[in-house]
C-alpha cells in the first residue's frame, strides 16, 4: 500500500546525483512512496546529457543536485533547462541559499527542496504536484502556439487591435504582403490610417455599437486603402477577446474587389442586352410594323396600279432598314463578348 | 355629332397606311394628319371645340414632342367627353401599355400597323 489512496501514479524519475550516500537516500524515499516506474540515476552532468540525448528516455522528472564535478549551478540549471524536453526539473541541494532558490524557479526550474529536510512525503508531493503542473502548463503552451500558428500562418490579412486606441497590436504576414506596409509601421498605426476619411464616422458608429453586450461578433463590406494608396473592397470578420489584458478585435479580412468587379461586369453586361430587348421593341418593329401594314394595303386591293410601284419601294426601303437595325443588334452582342474577353 | 380624326406620327409611311386604314371607315369624315406633337397642339389649342368629337390616333417617340408630353399638355383643357386617344406604337414593352393606361384621355393601345379589328374597338368606344 502507498500513502496515496485510489490511482497509484508511477513516474520514470531521472536522478543527477554525484553524492552516492545521498542518491541511496533518495532512492528509499523514492521508493517509500510507491511511485517509482523506472529510477535513472546519473552520477554526473555528462552522464545526464548522454542519457537525456539518447532516444527514447521517457523521462517524466528530473531530481537535480546542483553542484556536480563537472558543472554546477546556474551554468547547470540553465543546461539541463535545454536538455529537459518540457520535463519538470526539482533542484535538491544541501544548503538552503534563499536568493539562488528564488532565481532557480526563473531559470526554469519547477521546485526546490532541501536535503536537510528532506523525507518521503514531502518529494512525493512535489514530484506529483510539479508533472501535473506541467503537463497542464505545457498543453497550455501548445494551445497558445496552435492559436498563434493560426494567426501568422492564416492566408488571410488578419490583426488585432486595441479597441480604446484603436492602434494595431498584432498583424500577421498575410496582411504585411497584402497591405504594403511593414509589421513596424503597422504597430505605429491606428485602424482608422487604413480606411477612407469619410468611412471613419461610421468606423467609430460601428465600434460604439460592439461595447454592447452580445454584439462580439461584426461581419460586413467595407473598403480599406493599402500603402499604395490603391482603395479595395473588403469583407471584414472581427471578434472581440482579451490581448495581453487589454480588450481588442482580431480581424479577419477577404479582398472581394476582383469578385464586386466581376459582378460589375455581369451588370454592365445586362444593362446592355436591356438596351438591346428596348432596341427589338421600340426600333425593329417600326420598319416591320411598316411591312406589315403595306403589305396588308397590297393584298386588300385598295391601291391604283400606279401607286403599286411606290409601294414596293416603301417595301424595299423598310427592309433594308430592318435589315441595318438587325445588323446592329448583332455588333452590340458582339461587344458583350469582347468585354468579356478583355475583362 | 361632327367627328375629326387627328394622326400623330412622324413615320411618314405609318401615316399614309394609317390614314389608308381609316378612310373606309366612320372615322373619314375628316382626318387631319401631323408629324409631330408639337404641331398638333399648335391645332388643338387654336380650334378645339366641344361641339366636336375628336378622335386622336397618337405615335409614342416622336422627335420634338413625343406622346407622352403631348398627352400632358392636352389635358388641361380638353375634356374626355369628345376627345378620345388611342396610342399607335410600334413598341410592344409593357412598359409603355402601363404607362398609357394612367392617362384618362387614352381609350386604347394598338400596335402598328393599325388593323380592321382595331377601327371596330375605336367605332365601339366613340359611338357609346
Amino acid at each position: 500500500m502507498g500513502i496515496m489512496k485510489g490511482i497509484e501514479r508511477r513516474y520514470n524519475i531521472l536522478v543527477v546525483e554525484d553524492n552516492p550516500g545521498d542518491y541511496l537516500l533518495i532512492e528509499d524515499y523514492l521508493e517509500e512512496a510507491n511511485i517509482v516506474r523506472r529510477l535513472h540515476w546519473a552520477e554526473d552532468f555528462n552522464t545526464a546529457k548522454q542519457f537525456l540525448t539518447s532516444s527514447n528516455n521517457n523521462i517524466d522528472i528530473i531530481l537535480l543536485d546542483l553542484s556536480l564535478p563537472d558543472k554546477e549551478g546556474e551554468p547547470l540549471l540553465k543546461e539541463m533547462d535545454l536538455l529537459s524536453q518540457n520535463q519538470p526539473i526539482i533542484i535538491l541541494t544541501g544548503y538552503p541559499d534563499a536568493d539562488f532558490a528564488a532565481k532557480s524557479l526563473t531559470l526554469g526550474a519547477s521546485d526546490y527542496l532541501l536535503k536537510d529536510v528532506l523525507n518521503s512525503t514531502v518529494l512525493h508531493k512535489s514530484i506529483v504536484y510539479n508533472i501535473e503542473r506541467n503537463r497542464i502548463l505545457v498543453n497550455l503552451r501548445e494551445s497558445e502556439e496552435r492559436y498563434s500558428d493560426l494567426f501568422h500562418f492564416s492566408p488571410l490579412p488578419m490583426w488585432v487591435f486595441d479597441r480604446q486606441t484603436l492602434k494595431f497590436l498584432d498583424v500577421n504576414d498575410a496582411a504585411i504582403a497584402h497591405y504594403g506596409y511593414s509589421y513596424d509601421e503597422f504597430l505605429n498605426m491606428d485602424i482608422t490610417q487604413i480606411r477612407p476619411s469619410a468611412d471613419v464616422k461610421i468606423l467609430e458608429a460601428g465600434l460604439e455599437t460592439l461595447k454592447q453586450p452580445h454584439s462580439n461578433l461584426f461581419h460586413g463590406e467595407t473598403t480599406h486603402i493599402k500603402k499604395n494608396g490603391q482603395h479595395i473592397e473588403v469583407e471584414v470578420r472581427s471578434n472581440s477577446f482579451q490581448y495581453k489584458g487589454k480588450p481588442a478585435e482580431i480581424i479577419l479580412v477577404n479582398d472581394v474587389t476582383e469578385r464586386n468587379s466581376h459582378v460589375d461586369a455581369i451588370e454592365k453586361q445586362n444593362e446592355v442586352l436591356r438596351e438591346i430587348a428596348w432596341t427589338q421593341s421600340h426600333v425593329v418593329r417600326a420598319p416591320l410594323a411598316r411591312l406589315l401594314g403595306l403589305v396588308n394595303v397590297l393584298r386588300d386591293g385598295k391601291i391604283s396600279e400606279d401607286q403599286k410601284d411606290d409601294f414596293y419601294g416603301h417595301i424595299q426601303k423598310s427592309a433594308q432598314e430592318l435589315d441595318e437595325i438587325i445588323k446592329g443588334v448583332i455588333f452590340k452582342s458582339q461587344q458583350i463578348e469582347i468585354n468579356k474577353k478583355k475583362g | 355629332m361632327n367627328i375629326k380624326t387627328l394622326v400623330i406620327d412622324d413615320d411618314e409611311i405609318s401615316v399614309m397606311l394609317t390614314d389608308l386604314m381609316i378612310r373606309d371607315s366612320p372615322l373619314a369624315s375628316e382626318i387631319i394628319t401631323f408629324s409631330d406633337g408639337v404641331y398638333a397642339i399648335e391645332y388643338l389649342k387654336n380650334k378645339y371645340n366641344v361641339d366636336t368629337q375628336y378622335v386622336i390616333i397618337l405615335d409614342i417617340n416622336m422627335p420634338l414632342m413625343n406622346g407622352w408630353e403631348f398627352l400632358e399638355r392636352i389635358k388641361s383643357f380638353v375634356s374626355t367627353k369628345n376627345t378620345y386617344v388611342f396610342m399607335l406604337s410600334s413598341s410592344s414593352d409593357e412598359a409603355d401599355i402601363k404607362k398609357s393606361s394612367k392617362f384618362r384621355l387614352v381609350e386604347g393601345y394598338f400596335m402598328k400597323p393599325l388593323q380592321k379589328e382595331h377601327l371596330k374597338q375605336i367605332a365601339a368606344i366613340v359611338k357609346s
